[in-house]
Order: C-alpha cells, then sequence, then structure tokens
C-alpha cells in the first residue's frame, strides 16, 4: 500500500494522509452500516410507505390520529390493563365492522343470481377446470407467466386512467413506467422487467374500485353469467372499463373472445384448487363466495 | 506508537458504524413466526410422511397450533349473536367441532405451500390487538396471509383470525352462521360440521 511508505517520510504528510485514511474507512463503515440497515429492516418495513397507510387505516378505520402509530408500529402501548381474556365480543367487534354491512348487502335477484351461481359452477367444473388442468399440464410454467405478464401488460389503461380519476397521481407515473420497460425491454409485456429488476409495483386498480372510492357503495349483490360475483356498482365499473380493454377492439369477434377464452384459460391454470376449497370450508357455498367477493373489494377499494 | 493509536482510531470508528443487531422485530412477530416455523417443520419432517404416519403427524401439528390458535374466541366471534343462546354443553361441543374444522382449513391452506418460505411483511400493533402481515410467495403466485391476534394476560399472543387474500375466515363464516340461523334451528348446523368433519 501506497501508505506504508509514506508513513515513514514522516511529517505532516503523513498526517494528512491518516486522516484521509480514516476519513475514507469511516464512510465505508458508515455505508456499509446503511445497507445492512436497509437489509435488516426491509423483513420489517419500519419505513413504511403511503400503501402501508391505507393499510393501517383498514385496520383501524380512518382516524387521522392513528398516523402517529406509524412511528412506533412494532411497540403495544401498554394501556388497557383489562384482560383480553375476560373482555366480551365488543373488544373484537370492531374488526367485523364490514362483515356487518356485507352481510346487509341486498340480494333482490337471489333467484337469478343463484341460478348464474349454479350456472357458472357447473361451467367450471364441466369445462373450465378440465381445459386448464390440460393446458396447464402441457404448458411450461415460465410460458404460462410470460403469457398472464403479456395480458396484464394489455391493461395497462385500465390501471392508468382508474389511478388519475382516483388522483393516485405517483402510482399512475410509475404504472406508465412500468408499461414503458415492460413493452420494451420486458418484449411486449412477455417480461415482468419492471417488476423484477425495477422493483416498482402498483396494485390493480379498475372502475368499480374508482366508484368505491368516492363513496358510492356496492349496490346490491349481482352474480353474472361466466364472470362470476359483482356488485351493481361494480358491472357498471366494468362496462365502463370495457372500452379501456384493447383486446375489445379487436376486430373478428371470433379472434376476440378467442383471446378472451386464453386468458381465462391461462389465468384459471394458476388459481387450480382454490374455488374447491372455498367450496369445501364452506358451510353455504353461496354465501361463502358473495361473502368473500364482498370482502375482497372492500379491502381492493380502501387501498 | 502513532501507527498504533491511528489503527485503534479507526477501529473504533468502525465500530461506532457497526449496526446494533436487529431488534425490531416484535414480540407478537416472534411468537406467531415460532409456531409457523413449528407448523412447517412438522409438515416438512420427512419421518412424519406416509399413511401410517398421518396420526402422529396430525398430534403434532394439533399441539402446535392450539398453543397459538384460541379456537374458542374464534368459534364465539363466527356465531356472534347467536353465541349467548347457546348452553355451557353446546358451546363446548361446538368449539371442539369447529376449531377442528378451522385447524384442517389452515393446514391445507399451508400444506401447500410447504416448500416456500413464508414472508413477514409488516405488522400493527394497538393496545392489546395486532395484525401481523404475511405473503406466501411460490414461483407463480402471491398468497397474503393475515393473522388477527390479541394479547392475554401473561403477555402471549393469540390468534382469533385469520385474513387470507382480504378475506376474513371468521367474518365469512359468520356471514354463513347468519343466513343459516334465521332460516335453520342450531341442531342443523351442528349436524352440516359434523358432516363436514367426517369427509
Amino acid at each position: 500500500m501506497c501508505q506504508v511508505d509514506s508513513i515513514n517520510t514522516g511529517g505532516r504528510n503523513m498526517k494528512k494522509r491518516y486522516c484521509f485514511l480514516i476519513f475514507i474507512v469511516s464512510l465505508i463503515a458508515f455505508f456499509m452500516n446503511m445497507s445492512a440497515f436497509a437489509q435488516g429492516t426491509r423483513d420489517i418495513t419500519p419505513v413504511l410507505s403511503d400503501d402501508c397507510i391505507s393499510d393501517l387505516y383498514i385496520f383501524y378505520g380512518t382516524n387521522q390520529s392513528d398516523k402517529i402509530m406509524l412511528a412506533q408500529n412494532s411497540q403495544p402501548i401498554p394501556d388497557e390493563k383489562e384482560s383480553v381474556d375476560e373482555l366480551d365480543a365488543d373488544f373484537f367487534d370492531e374488526d367485523f365492522d364490514d362483515i356487518k354491512q356485507t352481510q346487509q348487502i341486498a340480494d333482490p335477484l337471489y333467484y337469478f343470481n343463484y341460478a348464474m351461481y349454479s350456472f357458472n359452477d357447473f361451467l367450471y367444473f364441466a369445462a373450465l377446470k378440465p381445459l386448464a388442468t390440460g393446458y396447464k399440464t402441457v404448458t411450461p410454467t415460465a410460458l404460462r407467466k410470460g403469457v398472464r405478464n403479456f395480458f396484464h401488460n394489455l391493461l395497462f389503461p385500465v390501471r392508468f386512467v382508474n389511478n388519475l380519476l382516483q388522483g393516485k397521481i405517483k402510482e399512475a407515473g410509475t404504472e406508465v413506467g412500468i408499461f414503458l420497460i415492460n413493452t420494451t425491454f420486458g418484449l411486449a409485456g412477455y417480461h415482468q422487467v419492471a417488476q423484477n429488476d425495477f422493483n416498482l409495483n402498483t396494485s390493480n386498480e379498475d372502475l368499480g374500485q374508482t366508484l368505491g372510492s368516492y363513496s358510492i357503495g356496492n349496490g346490491f349483490y349481482i352474480v353474472l353469467p361466466i364472470f362470476g360475483p359483482s356488485s351493481l356498482r361494480d358491472t357498471v365499473g366494468f362496462a365502463g372499463d370495457f372500452f379501456l380493454k384493447p383486446v375489445n377492439y379487436v376486430d373478428p369477434w371470433e379472434v376476440r373472445y378467442g383471446i378472451k377464452a386464453f386468458d381465462t384459460i391461462n389465468s384459471t391454470s394458476f388459481r387450480l384448487g382454490d374455488y374447491e376449497a372455498l367450496k369445501k370450508a364452506a358451510f353455504d357455498p353461496y354465501i361463502a363466495l358473495k361473502d368473500a367477493y364482498i370482502q375482497n373489494r372492500n379491502e381492493k377499494i380502501s387501498k | 506508537m502513532k501507527r498504533f493509536r491511528i489503527i485503534i482510531l479507526a477501529l473504533l470508528v468502525v465500530w461506532l458504524f457497526i449496526p446494533v443487531k436487529n431488534t425490531l422485530a416484535s414480540p407478537v412477530q416472534d411468537q406467531l413466526k415460532v409456531t409457523i416455523d413449528n407448523v412447517l417443520e412438522i409438515l416438512r419432517n420427512q419421518s412424519l410422511k406416509g399413511d401410517e404416519k398421518r396420526q402422529e403427524k396430525k398430534e403434532s401439528l394439533r399441539k402446535v397450533i392450539h398453543e397459538r390458535f384460541n379456537f374458542a374466541k374464534m368459534s364465539q366471534l363466527s356465531l356472534a349473536r347467536h353465541w349467548k343462546k347457546r348452553s355451557d354443553e353446546e358451546k363446548k361441543v361446538f368449539i371442539e367441532m369447529f376449531g377442528k374444522l378451522l385447524e384442517e382449513i389452515y393446514i391445507s391452506k399451508i400444506d401447500n405451500y410447504t416448500d416456500e418460505e413464508v414472508f413477514y411483511v409488516k405488522d400493527f400493533v394497538r393496545g392489546n390487538k395486532a395484525q401481523v402481515y404475511t405473503k406466501v410467495i411460490t414461483d407463480t403466485v402471491e398468497i397474503p396471509i393475515d393473522y388477527r391476534m390479541y394479547k392475554t394476560k401473561n403477555g402471549k399472543w393469540m390468534v382469533y383470525d385469520l385474513v387470507i387474500e382480504g378475506v376474513s375466515l371468521v367474518g365469512n363464516y359468520r356471514s354463513q352462521f347468519d343466513q343459516i340461523l334465521r332460516k335453520e334451528p342450531y341442531e342443523k348446523l351442528v349436524e352440516d360440521l359434523k358432516k363436514k368433519l367426517d369427509n
């Protein structure tokens, strides 16, 4: 090392060099430290993004003062002295307030809905499941993932417009970035380069969620043939999003429906067994599905 | 001598910046992690594979899960307003049976992903309640599983609800039980539960 020689030369020069050396070493140590911290904390994310804040709202309700919790999220506040064991259901009931609402979601079209539910159930077991299972066995996972990514990329206009409509400017920008990167480097969306290498992530937005974010309620429950559970609001949203989906502009309708069917079979191939599990666990699959749909939508809207 | 002093000084500076071992993980997450790790360990255990070992495996899983899941609370919350109308004996039977069902659902959910790692995304604690957000990430899908927990008198955290992909398990049963009990007697529900467990 060059420093070793300079020690012997002595004098001020040496001191200067050593000061410099110490400075560099401490700088390196500092940066190593920083990255170590970043790695160590990634698992528990104390640095909370906006997403986390809105997650918090799901849990605690939309109280501004809850934001203070963020700084100390891992420290329980030792206040309530009562033992939870002795507390009655009221202590827990606030978690299920949302569910109370879902129980109340009107189902005026019950007989139609039940018929559609039975039809979709039949369709799943008679057609979709065997098709998707066959497709899954003959298609490599990498290809199926690529196809899923491609269709996801194609829905960029839906996510972009609805982010804008919800005033999520930052997310809309991220969405543009993801689209540009994946369309070019990701070969028309086949690879999710933006998500994997640039760590860009957004959540799926649609018009139903946008309307929900404007405090428009579900209306009532509808089961659409083929598409499955929905609500009045989400059906309106679904119809609106129709115009933002490029697939709907494909000209000969045979090709258009062919593409849609392929998309459905491909995405179902990832979720085989989920519907069966839901049915197996349910006492009343119709209600279980309805409740799961509403809960899932509420969660997405609050994000 | 000067050289040593300077080296020691440099070491001191480095030492100052060495991060303190990560102490940020909260007790609620630590406690949950112990349980999940134990469950995964049993599921992965080669010596417990196979049909003849099924009962043994089930027993050890049950022991671990009962340490952390309060099935009595989950039963009570699922029956909600119908809970109070039941006699103590009925409650006991219901907890026993419904607990078994929940146990099976949880195990079958996690059994599909034994080869995957569970990621602890974040947790929120408020007072005696907490929600721990986890994610099972496989090659093809990401399944968020959140644990709602409460703290008992002796500082132990217990699970009282599972939220899988944004759907609360207790909430889902709550809706179903309420709708069923509006039309049918309680005995019918117990019968259905029995049938479910026999399958």
